[in-house]
């Protein structure tokens, strides 16, 4: 169904800036995660960067991060000129969140990484007592793990489908959140400023954004592979 | 009845210019094997595209990525700038001129454009070189290269880094010179409406080893601050050789049309099109930038934005250029002063204003891919409304009120 789907984007010629399989994916992926808003990146290191930014990490700012989790979330702070602070061994659970947050008082956010992690529930719950966001990065489980639901517990769920995911489209990411503020946050942020429906407009004046979008090669095998999954 | 087809007479043009992107059966093979593959990054036809592209260029070194502000953003971290550093700018571009500064916390510093080029003024950014500075972005603005020899010395006498933000120039060419040949790196965008596209894409070109070696390490995790997922895929990659093979004939062809049509201008009071420097072998035209004349224009009771609109109803796409960046509310937010640890200075820059707001104006690339009759279409369409100045400035006059 991919390689259909791909060629029907060739012929469109739409093949990037948001088109519809970039749309269609992020629908599919949020109604199968039962998130309320998903949008999807070139990748996930991007869509970690965009969840910092839009949770208002910047310069300056500390972010803890699992020391057992991947390459990819441990340095995501830098991508927003924050300093990145370990914490925990094998997994992270609230006990390691607790003694952080006594020892660096001013974090200004909390990534976790889904496979390393324990405890969840009450992480999250001390977390949003505190007022400190918390990013999960859920890695290429898509369809396995402990992927579905997580944004019951964290302002931004993160997905990746690079090689190793659930759905492989050379590279991608996905952003679920259930806040709408954050959603479109977010969204300008990932394309030049631009907010939702402004797709094609070449003056882009109220919001800072780069360009961090998904191609639509890409999205259409992520929806490919989210539809052959419901399927089954 | 009015001749104006903005008040309902017959257009100029009946026919549609040329669409983009234009897609063949080589692209769609091309689709198809990459994704058989199975490998859909860091696979073989990029690394292919690099090295031809190294070629083509004649750089050592050619890069693809996700994105031309990605390009941007990967050339600065990968020269270690960011927070308090500077970097300056024209503010007669895109957007991602200036996102990239933000993105990795410099602050931007605008230097205002040349008015017969709209190309960033070497003087003006000579103007703006403070301790701070450590690079100057310099816009190919249209495709069309700007001062590179006036830039480069300028660069190396202070000891900064001149960028070519080479979005819209794939192609172009100074002194028979690849333009991705001159400065520490250029950046090139594949998004969907540039010259070479995949939908979205980048392309960094440099002859510097170590920031090579730097923005190789950030795409591949071996940096130890950065880990940036940006390589492009296979898909695009694939693509992207594909519509290189047309490349060179329609560079041939957009430069053939755009002397055309600079030729049927030629003597009109109101417009005029931009100079290229002479030192400019291949102007890369993804637009085909005018001038109209300000003054010509309001002695006869007409602005930039009226005349626009009576020629796009000729059935001339004509639009407005760039707004100055400097201009742009979001650069006075609370989000951007943390991101960069302080104000942008946004005075108004004379050229930048002149260009943006009272004579510049765009035909996009596509146009050019049109034939002769097409351009004499863009000729009669303006002529046509100068000559029906006078009922364009009175009913424009009465529409306002
Ligand atoms: C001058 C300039 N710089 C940078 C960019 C950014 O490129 P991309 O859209 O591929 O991110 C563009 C794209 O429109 C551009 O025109």
């Amino acid at each position: 169904m991919s390689l259909e789907l791909l060629k029907e984007v060739l012929h469109s010629g739409i093949w990037g800036t948001i088109g519809p399989y970039s749309q269609k994916a992020a629908e599919a992926l949020a109604s199968h995660m039962g998130a309320k808003h998903c949008l999807m990146l070139y990748s996930g290191s991007m869509a970690l960067e965009i969840a910092l930014c839009a949770l208002g990490v910047c310069q300056g700012d500390v972010v803890l991060v699992p020391a057992s989790a991947e390459k990819i979330v441990r340095l995501s702070p830098n991508l927003a000129g924050a300093k990145p602070i370990e914490c925990g061994g094998e997994k992270t659970g609230p006990t390691d969140i607790k003694a952080a947050l006594v020892a660096e008082p001013l974090i200004k956010c909390v990534v976790l990484d889904a496979n390393v992690v324990s405890g969840l529930e009450e992480t999250s719950r001390l977390l949003s007592s505190r007022g400190v966001p918390l990013i999960i990065w859920a890695g290429g489980q898509v369809f396995s793990g402990a992927g579905r639901t997580l944004t019951k517990f964290c302002d931004f769920a993160v997905y990746t489908f690079s090689e190793g995911s659930d759905i492989y489209a050379g590279c991608g990411g996905a952003l679920l959140t259930d806040e709408p503020r954050l959603f479109h946050i977010a969204y300008a942020l990932h394309n030049c400023g631009r907010t939702l429906g402004e797709e094609a407009s070449v003056f882009v004046d109220k919001a800072v954004g780069g360009n961090l979008r998904i191609t639509e090669w890409q999205a259409a095998i992520i929806y490919s592979g989210l539809k052959n999954q419901s399927k089954e | 009845m009015s001749k104006l087809a903005i008040f309902g007479g017959d257009p100029v043009k009946h026919k549609p210019f040329p669409g983009w992107p234009v897609v063949s059966k080589r692209d769609e093979a091309a689709i198809e094997r990459a994704f058989l593959s199975g490998k859909l990054c860091r696979g073989e036809a990029a690394s292919a595209l690099e090295r031809r592209l190294e070629e083509r260029t004649g750089t050592r070194h050619a890069v693809l990525v996700s994105s031309g502000t990605l390009a941007l953003e990967l050339i600065l971290r990968g020269l270690g700038i960011g927070y308090g550093d500077e970097v300056i700018l024209p503010p007669y571009t895109f957007v991602a001129t200036l996102s990239a500064i933000l993105f990795v916390g410099a602050t931007p510093v605008f230097a205002d454009i040349d008015t017969e080029t709209y190309n960033i003024c070497p003087a003006s950014a000579e103007s703006k070189v403070t301790q701070k500075t450590r690079a100057i972005i310099a816009v190919a603005v249209g495709g069309c290269p700007p001062s590179i020899d006036r830039l480069s010395e300028l660069a190396s006498r202070k000891g900064i880094h001149l960028i070519i933000d080479a979005a819209q120039a794939i192609g172009a060419k100074w002194r028979g010179v690849d333009i991705g040949a001159y400065g520490t790196a250029a950046a090139f965008s594949c998004q969907n409406t540039k010259n070479l596209t995949s939908g979205e894409g980048g392309i960094i070109t440099t002859n510097d080893d170590a920031l090579y070696e730097n923005i190789r390490a950030m795409l591949e995790g071996r940096h130890e601050k950065y880990f940036i997922e940006s390589c492009m895929t296979e898909l695009q990659a694939a693509v992207l050789t594909s519509q290189l093979e047309k490349l060179d004939g329609e560079i041939v062809t957009r430069e053939r049309m755009a002397a055309y049509l600079d030729a049927r201008l030629h003597g009109l009071p109101f417009v005029r099109p931009l100079m290229r420097e002479k030192e400019v072998t291949v102007n890369a035209y993804h637009l085909y930038i005018m001038r109209f004349d300000s003054d010509a224009l309001t002695d006869k009771g007409l602005s930039r934005d009226i005349m626009l609109r009576a020629v796009a109803a000729e059935g001339v796409p004509l639009s407005a250029g760039y707004l100055p960046l400097y201009s742009f509310p979001f650069i006075k937010t609370e989000a951007v002063r943390r991101m960069i640890g302080g104000d942008i200075d946004d005075s108004p820059l004379k050229n930048a204003e002149k260009a943006g707001y009272y004579e510049g104006a765009w035909l996009f690339q596509s146009v050019l891919l049109a034939d002769y009759e097409d351009m004499d279409d863009i000729a009669r369409a303006l002529i046509k409304v100068w000559e029906n100045a006078g009922e364009l400035a009175a009913r424009s006059r009465k529409e306002e009120r």
